[in-house]
C-alpha cells in the first residue's frame, strides 16, 4: 500500500490524452439534446395533443431509471439485434447519453418557460404578434437567462455523466487514466488522476459558463 | 435473437432480485441521514466563515462537485486505506466494501446538501432577523423561530430532488463489487446469460420509487407553501 507521485503523473499524462472522447461524450449529446429537448419543453407548453400526453409520460418514467441501467439495456439491445459495426458502441453511447439528456435539459427548459408570466404572451398576441414572433421577440430573450444557470449545471452534468461508459468498455479520461496501471496493479494512482482531470476540465467549463451567465445578466 | 426477452425469465428472477433491495435502502438510508448531518456542519462553517475551515470546505466542495461520483467512489475505495495505513497504522484491507461506499456518498451529499442549505438560510432577507433581534429576541432564538422555518420551505423541494437523485446514484455501487440489486443482476447474466429481463425489472423498480418519492415530496411542498403566493402572481 503505497502511493507514488512520479506514477500519478505517468497516469494524469495517459488520461489528458482521451480528453476529447470525453469531451465528445459529454458536448455533442448536450448540443443534441438542447436542440430536442426545447422542442418538447414547446411541445408541453403549447399541449400540441398526442405529442403533449405521450411525452409526460415518457418523461416521468425515463427520468425515473439510472444511467447506468438504461445504458446497460440499451447495450444488450445493440449486441442482440444489431451487427457489431466500427463505431458501433460509440454511437451507442451518443445516444444513451442524448436521450437521458434530452429529458433533463426539456424540464429545465419547460421550467423556464412557464416562469415567464402569462400576461407576456396575451400581450404581445393583443398586439398582433404571431406565436412564432412572440416566442423569438419576447418570450425566448427572457427565458435564455432564466434557463442559463441550469444549463450550466446540465454542461457539468453532463462532462460527469460521461463516466459511467465504463461498462461499456470505451475508452475516455476514466478509463485511459488507468492504462498505466496495469503494469504495477496499483490502481489508485489512476483513480486520482482521472479525479484530477475531471475536475480542472469542469472547473474551466464552470469557470466560461458563470461569465457567460454574467455577461448576459448584465446586458439586461 | 430471438431468446432476447422471455417472462418466464422475469418471474424467475423477481423474487430474487427483490431480495437485494434492502441493501439500497440501507446504503441510502446511512448517505441520506449522516449526509443531513455532515451538511448542517458543512452549510454551518461556510455562513459563519470559520476561517481555516472555510478555504479547505472552498477546495473540497469544488472537488466533489467537478468529480464524477463514480471516480469519487474508486477513489474513496481505494485512497482511503492508504490514509488510513500512513496515519494511524490501521489495515482496513478486509473491511466491507460496502463501508467506503457509503463514505463516498455521504461525502458527496454532505456537500451537495450542505450548498442547499447554506443558500437556503441565506435566501431568507436580511431584515428578518434585524427585525427579530430589534424587537428583543435573542440572537438563537430568532435563528431557530425566525429563519429556520422559512429556511427549511426554501430548502424542502431541492432536498427531495436530492433524495431522489442519490437513488438513481446507488445503481453505481454494484461497480465497486457491492452486492446490492446491480450486482445481483449481473451475477444473474454470469451464471444464466440473460441479463435483459433483470435490467428491466430493476428499471421498474427505480421508476416506482421515483414515482413514490415525488409523489410525498410534492405532497409536503404543497402543504407548506398552502395559501402562499408566489411572485408572478400564480397561487402556489
Amino acid at each position: 500500500m503505497k502511493f507514488s507521485l512520479e506514477y500519478l503523473w505517468k497516469c494524469i499524462l495517459s488520461g489528458i490524452i482521451y480528453i476529447p472522447v470525453t469531451l465528445k461524450l459529454a458536448l455533442i449529446p448536450l448540443a443534441l439534446a438542447i436542440v430536442f429537448g426545447t422542442l418538447i419543453a414547446l411541445a408541453r407548453i403549447f399541449k400540441v395533443p398526442v405529442v403533449e400526453k405521450f411525452f409526460k409520460i415518457f418523461v416521468a418514467i425515463y427520468s425515473g431509471i439510472p444511467g447506468v441501467v438504461t445504458m446497460l439495456i440499451f447495450h444488450l439491445i445493440y449486441l442482440s439485434l444489431f451487427k457489431p459495426a466500427k463505431n458501433g458502441i460509440m454511437l451507442l453511447a451518443y445516444f444513451t447519453f442524448t436521450l437521458g439528456r434530452t429529458i433533463v435539459v426539456s424540464e429545465s427548459v419547460r421550467g423556464a418557460f412557464l416562469s415567464i408570466p402569462k400576461g407576456q404572451y396575451e400581450a404581445s398576441y393583443a398586439c398582433g404578434l404571431s406565436t412564432f414572433q412572440t416566442l423569438k421577440k419576447i418570450i425566448i430573450p427572457q427565458v435564455i437567462p432564466v434557463a442559463l444557470p441550469a444549463l450550466t449545471n446540465n454542461a457539468l452534468g453532463s462532462i460527469k455523466n460521461t463516466s459511467i461508459v465504463l461498462v461499456l468498455g470505451i475508452v475516455d479520461v476514466l478509463n485511459g487514466a488507468t492504462i498505466p496501471c496495469a503494469d504495477t496493479y496499483s490502481y489508485v494512482e489512476g483513480y486520482v488522476a482521472a479525479a484530477i482531470i475531471y475536475w480542472v476540465i469542469n472547473a474551466i467549463v464552470e469557470f466560461f459558463l458563470v461569465h457567460l451567465e454574467k455577461h448576459l445578466s448584465k446586458k439586461k | 435473437m430471438a431468446d432476447l426477452f422471455s417472462w418466464q425469465r422475469v418471474v424467475k428472477n423477481f423474487p430474487i432480485l427483490i431480495t437485494k433491495l434492502p441493501v439500497t435502502f440501507e446504503i441510502v438510508a446511512v448517505a441520506f441521514s449522516l449526509g443531513f448531518i455532515l451538511a448542517l456542519l458543512i452549510a454551518t462553517t461556510r455562513i459563519k466563515k470559520v476561517p481555516l475551515l472555510n478555504q479547505i470546505l472552498t477546495v473540497f466542495i469544488s472537488f466533489e462537485r467537478g468529480t464524477p461520483l463514480l471516480v469519487q467512489m474508486l477513489v474513496v475505495y481505494y485512497a482511503f486505506p492508504i490514509v488510513l495505513y500512513k496515519a494511524f497504522g490501521i489495515d482496513s484491507r478486509r473491511w466491507e466494501k460496502i463501508i467506503f461506499v457509503d463514505l463516498a456518498l455521504i461525502l458527496n451529499q454532505g456537500v451537495f446538501l450542505g450548498e442547499i442549505f447554506r443558500g437556503a438560510i441565506l435566501a431568507v432577507p436580511k431584515g428578518q432577523k434585524e427585525a427579530a433581534l430589534a424587537c428583543g429576541i435573542s440572537d438563537s432564538k430568532a435563528f431557530i423561530k425566525i429563519i429556520l422555518p422559512q429556511a427549511i420551505r426554501i430548502a424542502l423541494p431541492s432536498t427531495g430532488l436530492t433524495l431522489i437523485g442519490l437513488f438513481q446514484e446507488t445503481s453505481l455501487v454494484y461497480m465497486l463489487g457491492v452486492m446490492d440489486i446491480m450486482g445481483r443482476a449481473s451475477a444473474l447474466g454470469a451464471t444464466s446469460g440473460h441479463n435483459l429481463e433483470s435490467y428491466l425489472i430493476i428499471a421498474l423498480i427505480f421508476v416506482l420509487i421515483n414515482f413514490g418519492l415525488t409523489a410525498i415530496t410534492t405532497k409536503i411542498d404543497k402543504n407548506l407553501t398552502y395559501g402562499t403566493k408566489n411572485l408572478t402572481g400564480r397561487a402556489a
